[in-house]
């Protein structure tokens, strides 16, 4: 039997509150009925305190319909919500910079320019975008000046801002997906008996890079991938292998230099581990988080790490595609190893059947403990 | 499992009879050609006859009542529906019940596609109605696939239960997949152990020796890794089963030496017992026997773009219209047929 859990779960409720806090926002996914494969992605949001007056704002992104479909009516931008302090918002999206329409996927907050407020990133499909933190609810694209706009024909996903060389400035790795077009996507007959079109399956699109950009501090970013190792190519066919959908920096041996998880669908995940010097090595197998127990891949989606123990022991959740579990990998005595301790944890009976993408430890009762 | 799709004309008099034959050639005529026809490979169209022989491995047929309109002067066989005796089969109703589960349970394995469970798990139902242990048993292998361990549980249960019971090996191979992924690992250790170390007069009499089963060896590894990291404070016990878990997998390795799964849990069990070399050597190979995905994924990517009857049998659960233009029952008017677009 395992051992015996040392305190009864809590019965705790959530209410769902958001139309009283006064958030009306409605994700678009362009949807129409090709089944065309990013409108089964994307959705994303974070709390950022854009105007820096203590308490925490929310941002959405959104899709919208596809560009050769009649556009959406209202236009479905990217929406802020002002928090006016007492938990209530208030939609502050025209006229913020970011009433603005395109298909994003996720987001980062951070401030790339260290002028004390938060800057957005925004990935999408087929164009990335930074927004500038100009104050006073006001943003500006600077994605151009900025050179993060990606080549323009990306699918990017999960993103964060990280300072990988610890010269005072936030970095940015921006996930990829899949090489995709509509073109692509409609060559092959994806179907599901009985009803007709249905969304592919990203076995059948080739693999892509991530993004790194190194932070010059001009409000400039350079592309450093290639150099910085974590362009992973087939070893045999040299072509890129990445499918990525969740990133997480995070310093996995506490030597005070972040590295980087990066959870892979239906291809293994990577472990970037910071070389000190701006270049990584990927150690997903050495770590033990490359693979699942029986050393194959996973649709390996959302991704998040904490000390869920309350001691030094690092926990990397991975949320896994239907009838894969969750992966809990958790940190062993020897540096830089990884055991997924899933079933013993608990977590992986109970996540089994459930199509996993967003994943994240909270401490929802407040017992001090990361659920 | 295969499904054909067909449209009985609305005009039909009267019973349809469905003749289905199962037959065998060694090489199909595109194969043929590209071994024989030089233009064939420089992309000519067939140039070359498939005269391999054809041999029949199974045939059957079914009478179907055809459902009127009520009143409808035309019918011969009634206002509504009427019954058409089935002919008698060879094989017994359960049996029956019990293939066609088996063909629905194993079409398709990877991601969404992982077969058609909702109808495998009715077909069991029927083997479980008719007295067969087979049933349960299977509706367990149904759940277990489906993520359903309780349902799994309480399904082996039933069978363990059915009178004549399911043999004692199967039941303790799957309640031993279900008990690791549930957690109870102590339980898991001792029904996978069984399974690979009992010698039971009726494993003797039927043949059945799984010891040298590297699934059976794998999942008892498994287990006993699984039960090592829940030793982390105390790092003796968990040494020793990390030893047992090594041993069990070099058991499988001795069976398949490619073994993927062998290959990988070495690898991360030599880590953790300080062995780096070793643990060096495993992930190597584990690299080596590792599908590439990618280039098996642009592989079929390319071939379904190239092919349009490849696209469409590409996916694990698919329907063939037998009235497809070009089939080559029907009338010749279409052309294209198979591989060349």
């Amino acid at each position: 039997m395992p051992p015996s859990a040392v305190s009864e779960i809590p019965a705790v409720r959530f209410t769902d509150i958001t139309r009283e806090a006064g958030i009306t926002f409605t994700h678009n996914s362009g949807a129409y009925g090709d089944k065309l494969l990013p409108e089964s992605m994307g959705g994303s949001v974070a709390f950022l305190d854009f105007d820096a007056d203590g308490d925490q704002d929310l941002f959405f992104v959104n899709s919208c319909n596809w560009s050769w479909r009649e556009p959406a009516e209202p236009p479905s931008t990217q929406a802020l919500y002002e928090n006016d302090g007492s938990g209530h918002f208030r939609d502050v999206t025209a006229g913020s910079g970011l009433d603005v329409v395109f298909y994003g996927q996720g987001c980062a907050v951070g401030d790339y320019d260290n002028d004390g407020l938060p800057d957005l990133f925004i990935s999408a499909v087929h164009g990335n975008r930074l927004y500038h933190n100009l104050g006073h609810g006001k943003f500006v694209d600077v994605t151009q000046e900025a050179g993060v706009g990606g080549s323009g024909q990306d699918w990017s996903t999960s993103c964060a801002f990280l300072d990988v060389d610890n010269d005072g400035r936030l970095d940015l790795f921006v996930c990829n997906y899949v090489q995709w077009s509509r073109e692509i996507d409609m060559e092959v007959g994806y179907k599901l008996v009985g009803i007709g079109r249905a969304y592919g399956q990203p076995r059948d699109f080739p693999g892509t890079f991530p993004f790194l950009y190194h932070n010059e501090g001009n409000g400039r970013f350079v592309d450093v991938s290639k150099w910085a190792g974590v362009q992973v190519k087939n070893p045999i066919t040299g072509v890129p292998m990445a499918k990525s959908l969740g990133v997480a920096p995070v310093d996995l041996d506490a030597d005070g230099w972040l590295d980087l998880v990066v959870a892979n669908d239906t291809v293994q995940n990577y472990v970037f581990h910071n070389n000190h010097d701006g270049t990584f090595a990927e150690i997903g197998a050495l770590s033990g988080i490359a693979f699942d127990s029986y050393g194959q891949t996973r649709g390996a989606m959302g991704i998040d790490t904490a000390r869920f123990r309350n001691d030094d022991t690092l926990g990397i959740a991975i949320g896994n595609f239907a009838n894969e579990m969750t992966a809990l990998y958790v940190s062993q005595r020897k540096e830089l190893t990884f055991a997924d301790e899933a079933i013993i944890e608990g977590v992986g009976p109970a996540s089994r059947m459930l199509l996993k993408f967003g994943i994240f430890f909270f401490d929802y009762d407040l017992d001090g403990r990361l659920t | 499992m295969v499904h054909y799709t067909f449209s009985v004309p609305p005009d039909c008099p009267g019973p349809v009879r469905i003749e289905a034959r199962l037959n065998y050639r060694k090489f199909d005529t595109i194969y043929v050609n590209h071994i024989k026809d030089p233009d064939y490979r420089k992309g000519a169209a067939f140039g070359v006859t498939n005269d391999l022989p054809i041999t029949r491995i199974a045939e059957d047929q079914l009478v179907l009542p055809v459902a009127r309109e009520m009143g409808d002067p035309k019918s011969d066989i009634g206002d509504n529906e009427s019954e058409v005796p089935a002919p008698p089969f060879g094989i017994v109703e359960w049996q029956r019940w019990n293939d066609y589960g088996i063909g629905l349970l194993l079409e398709g394995n990877q991601g969404s596609e992982k077969g058609e469970l909702i109808q495998a798990a009715a077909a069991f139902r029927e083997v479980e109605r008719l007295g067969r242990w087979d049933g349960p048993v299977n509706q367990a292998r149904v759940f277990f696939k489906e993520g359903r361990l309780d349902d799994a549980v309480h399904a082996l249960q039933r069978a363990a239960a059915a009178d004549p019971p399911a043999p004692r090996w199967l039941v303790a191979w799957f309640t031993g997949l279900v008990n690791k992924q549930n957690g109870y690992l102590d339980q898991a250790i001792a029904d996978l152990r069984s399974v690979v170390e009992d010698r039971s007069e009726a494993m003797v009499a039927r043949g059945l020796d799984f010891s040298r089963d590297y699934l059976a060896l794998n999942e008892l590894g498994q287990t006993l890794f699984e039960r090592a990291k829940q030793e982390r404070e105390d790092p003796e016990s968990q040494r020793r089963f990390l030893e047992r878990a090594r041993d069990r997998f070099h058991q499988a390795l001795a069976e398949d030496g490619e073994n993927l799964t062998a290959h990988h849990n070495l690898a991360l069990i030599e880590t953790q017992l300080g062995n780096d070399t070793a643990a060096e050597e495993h992930r190597r190979l584990h690299e080596k026997f590792r599908p590439d995905d990618n280039a098996r994924d642009r592989a079929v990517n390319l071939e379904r773009r190239r092919n349009p009857a490849a696209d469409h049998a590409a996916q694990s659960v698919v329907l063939y219209p037998l009235q497809r233009r070009g089939a080559f029952e029907l009338p010749a008017e279409a052309s294209v047929v198979a591989a060349r677009p």
